[in-house]
């Protein structure tokens, strides 16, 4: 597997959506972060820290266009057919590019946070905590893009699942701010709060300081959270997947 | 005798529909093995289960030694390579990195054999063309040169041929039997093309509604094909009654021609005809094509056109 | 042209996926509906008004009309039809107006349809509306229906222009999606929860043009600007999509 993972890791870095999404990443933490963009009102006023990692979202939803784009060239194209014939399983396939993908946001991050300290972040005992947690919630937002792709073969299908995935999680952040605030109570609240933080909008949304507070369980609740999400993702995923015949 | 590939009993079901039932089918080492059979008859379907992409409903198969349910059987796997219907190329990428891609995957040291592979197929001055952008005969070499990465012992090549200009089907040819002559890389080809098929297998296996129908060598398919004398008379009538009396196999094809099973000494031909008052116009010896022992073994049209081999 | 016309109606009337997303505005409805209904019963325990579940398709409507038509219009090029068409002779102006219509009739159909299941519910299952009369009711409806016949054109055009390119499968729906997600904050800057709106100058015709008339907006808030508005905002967008649309498509290479 280690071979499918390098001959992924080599397609990733000549694509051109990876290339020109680092790009912007680069760019556009920079301008955000240090505000060379004349930002006023509410980003004006906010320190470099925190604009640095309200930008950060953005990362969403670029993968949700790549994750999909680039895995299922594996069935468009037909090219998983060398990959089984050469004695690889769709199991193996599967984690091959699930890791590429988290090496690929790995990558992503950490030219965030290069181009973030140089506009001026500098709250590097907030920063660190707050972006790896980030990390493992965009693995696990990932890692659901991958059980879609894996599952759904037509392009055009993965498509539409994966921005109806991105539209569920964006409306229910907003209606679960509304239930949280008004309407659960209690032990519906906390659980409430779980599922809040089972997106990696909702765990975004609970750090920029915009949600209340009682909506951030915490951060090693936030990682719990993330992990099981990818694990649930992964099972769901991988079950049965090497019995799948494949055309 | 060693075989490469050897099913116990293959089948293969779709919900209700059975695709493959019951197929024994040996490929011998070294050997080009041409696979015929109709649209749907489950070329393709065995082809998938050979390759691993999808599982028998009931029984096995072995892999150069290995049973389809040994855990080693994914090594033994990397040393096949694999056409599948359509050629199983990166159209984002090129030639040469569509091969790199696939050494890269295979675990090769380095990348020696790329240009040997693109100078094999004919597409050594590709350069940074993307795959998108060949014609169909380039891609179907481009699918031939990645099935070829890593030496393969076994190559499993389904319709190569498809989509090639006549010079191109010609070097796909000759590089199969060079291959394995040279290499000794066993072929299975699936092909329609029947008479292109002949010239380069050295094994046949003939498959039918999911079932392996005959399995022989290029040697007994010579000898069962038919040899015959196509005759063109004046009166068809008069052969019918001559032909009986001698008790010969014949079959009337039109109204002054037919085809005669048997040796035939045109003296003795043409005395007896004479004798019964009927012309002689034309006589040729003929060989029973492929095509036509096709499908007289799997069923087609009787009006067969036997072409002159 | 009508020929074309009627074989395109045909195709989308009798597709799977067309059917499919009209099940899926009738679940999404009865969904919410039972979601809301059980708040009402067991947390806020008062009787349900009708404009609490009225109004439910707006918020799925773009990325139910764009997925929608992509799917539909999409097939046109992954199955290699518009390569039928053109041999048969069919021009491209055609084709293209064709399957311009055939969105906008996708989009006014699925607006219908949830209009319909709608105004059952409300009868059937509520006390009626509190803030709202017969003919905002109906206004509403008729915005939201001109909304989704010009975001099926947009789509459809879309499609049609970048067909069988990768960017087909992702920009309709990414602009929706971002479309939303403006529109939420280009609303909170007009019409501040507290306070008065405090935009000025550019920002603020910038803000207002978006509001009165992007169509996606139209799917967020209530009608709220004059009915020409809506028209012009609705019409412009069939208008501009349909030219530029057939000047890239007229012009494309077809594989």
């Amino acid at each position: 597997m280690t071979n499918l993972y390098k001959a992924d890791m080599k397609r990733i870095f000549k694509n051109p959506i990876f290339i020109g999404g680092c790009i912007i990443a680069l760019i556009a933490t920079f301008a955000f972060t240090s505000n060379c963009i004349g930002l006023t009102g509410r980003f004006g006023n906010m320190e470099p820290d925190r604009r640095m990692f309200f930008i950060s979202i953005a990362m969403m939803g670029f993968f949700t266009i790549f994750v999909p784009l680039y895995s299922n060239m594996e069935y468009r194209y037909g090219v998983i057919r060398n990959k089984i014939t050469a004695g690889f399983t769709q199991k193996q396939v599967y984690f091959s590019h699930l890791l590429s993908h988290f090496t690929a946001l790995a990558v992503m991050m950490g030219l965030y946070l290069v181009a973030g300290i140089l506009g001026g972040a500098r709250d590097f005992g907030k920063m660190i905590p707050s972006n790896l947690i980030l990390f493992l919630a965009l693995c696990g937002y990932i890692s659901a893009l991958m059980l879609i792709t894996t599952r759904v073969l037509k392009i055009v299908l993965v498509s539409i699942f994966a921005f109806f995935l991105l539209n569920v999680i964006y409306m229910g952040t907003m209606i679960g701010n509304a239930l949280l605030s008004f309407v659960l109570k209690g032990a519906a609240k906390q659980v409430g709060v779980i599922v809040y933080n089972m997106s990696v909008f909702g765990q975004w949304f609970s750090r920029t300081g915009m949600a209340d507070d009682y909506v951030n369980p915490g951060s090693l609740a936030q990682v719990v959270v993330s992990s099981a999400v990818i694990l649930v993702m992964v099972f769901l995923a991988t079950v049965g997947l090497d019995k799948r015949d494949l055309k | 005798m060693e075989y490469v590939f050897k099913t116990n009993g293959i089948s293969k079901k779709y919900g209700k529909f059975t695709a493959l039932s019951d197929v024994n089918m040996e490929i011998p080492k070294g050997a080009i093995y041409g696979f015929v059979g109709k649209n749907g008859a489950g070329k393709t379907t065995l082809i998938r289960v050979m390759t691993g992409l999808q599982r028998p409903t009931e029984g096995s198969y072995e892999l150069m030694g290995k049973a389809n349910n040994d855990k080693d059987i994914a090594k033994v796997r990397r040393r096949m390579g694999a056409v599948v219907e359509s050629p199983a190329i990166y159209m984002d990428m090129s030639a040469r990195d569509n091969l790199i891609q696939q050494c890269l995957m295979l675990g090769l040291p380095d990348f020696k054999c790329v240009d040997e592979i693109l100078e094999l197929v004919g597409l050594a001055n590709t350069g940074k063309k993307k795959a998108r952008n060949f014609s169909l005969g380039m891609r179907q070499r481009l699918g031939i040169g990645v099935a070829l990465c890593g030496s393969p012992d076994f190559v499993v090549l389904d319709e190569p041929i498809n989509g090639l200009d006549p010079q191109g089907i010609i070097e796909v040819r000759e590089l199969i039997l060079k291959l394995n002559r040279e290499r000794g890389i066993t072929f299975l080809i699936s092909s329609h093309i029947l008479d292109e098929l002949a010239k380069v297998a050295t094994n046949y296996g003939f498959i039918d509604k999911g079932h392996i129908v005959r399995q022989m060598t290029s040697k007994e398919l010579a000898d069962e094909c038919r040899k015959s004398v196509r005759m063109k008379v004046s009166d068809v009538g008069i052969l019918s009654k001559i032909l009986e009396e001698k008790s010969l196999d014949y079959k009337v094809v039109d109204s002054n021609t037919a085809d005669v099973y048997a040796e035939l000494t045109f003296s003795d031909v043409a005395k007896d005809f004479e004798q019964a008052g009927c012309k002689i116009i034309n006589m040729q010896e003929r060989d029973e094509s492929l095509e036509a022992f096709y499908l007289s073994l799997l069923g087609g049209s009787e009006d067969v056109q036997k072409s002159v081999c | 042209m009508f020929r074309n016309l009627y074989a395109d109606t045909r195709n989308i009337i009798l597709c799977r996926a067309f059917r499919i997303a009209l099940g899926v505005i009738a679940v999404y409805q009865i969904f919410n509906f039972i979601i809301f209904k059980a708040l009402y019963v067991f947390f806020l325990k008062t009787a349900m008004d009708a404009d609490t579940v009225a109004f439910t398709f707006p918020s799925i409507a773009a990325f139910l009309v764009t997925a929608a038509t992509l799917f539909i219009s999409d097939r046109e090029f992954s199955n290699g039809c518009i390569r039928n068409k053109m041999i048969s002779g069919v021009k491209r102006t055609d084709a293209f107006l064709s399957a311009v219509f055939g969105g906008m009739l996708q989009g006014a159909i699925y607006s219908f349809f949830a209009f319909c299941i709608s105004t059952i519910m409300s009868l059937a299952f509520t006390v009626g509306f509190m803030d709202y009369s017969i003919p905002e009711f109906a206004n509403y409806w008729l915005v939201t229906t001109m909304a989704c016949m010009a975001i099926g054109a947009f789509s459809t055009s879309m499609v049609m222009s970048f067909g069988g390119s990768k960017l087909s499968y992702v920009i309709g729906l990414l602009l929706a999606f971002v479309l939303k997600v403006t529109d939420t904050f280009v609303l909170d800057k007009l019409y501040p929860e507290k306070g008065y709106c405090q935009l000025t100058g550019t920002k603020l015709m910038v803000y207002r043009f978006i509001d009165r008339f992007i169509p996606y907006s139209y799917l967020m808030e209530r009608p709220h600007y004059d009915f020409a508005s809506y028209v012009i905002g609705c019409g412009g967008l069939v208008i501009i999509s349909t030219v530029v649309g057939l000047i890239i498509f007229n012009n494309k290479e077809l594989h």
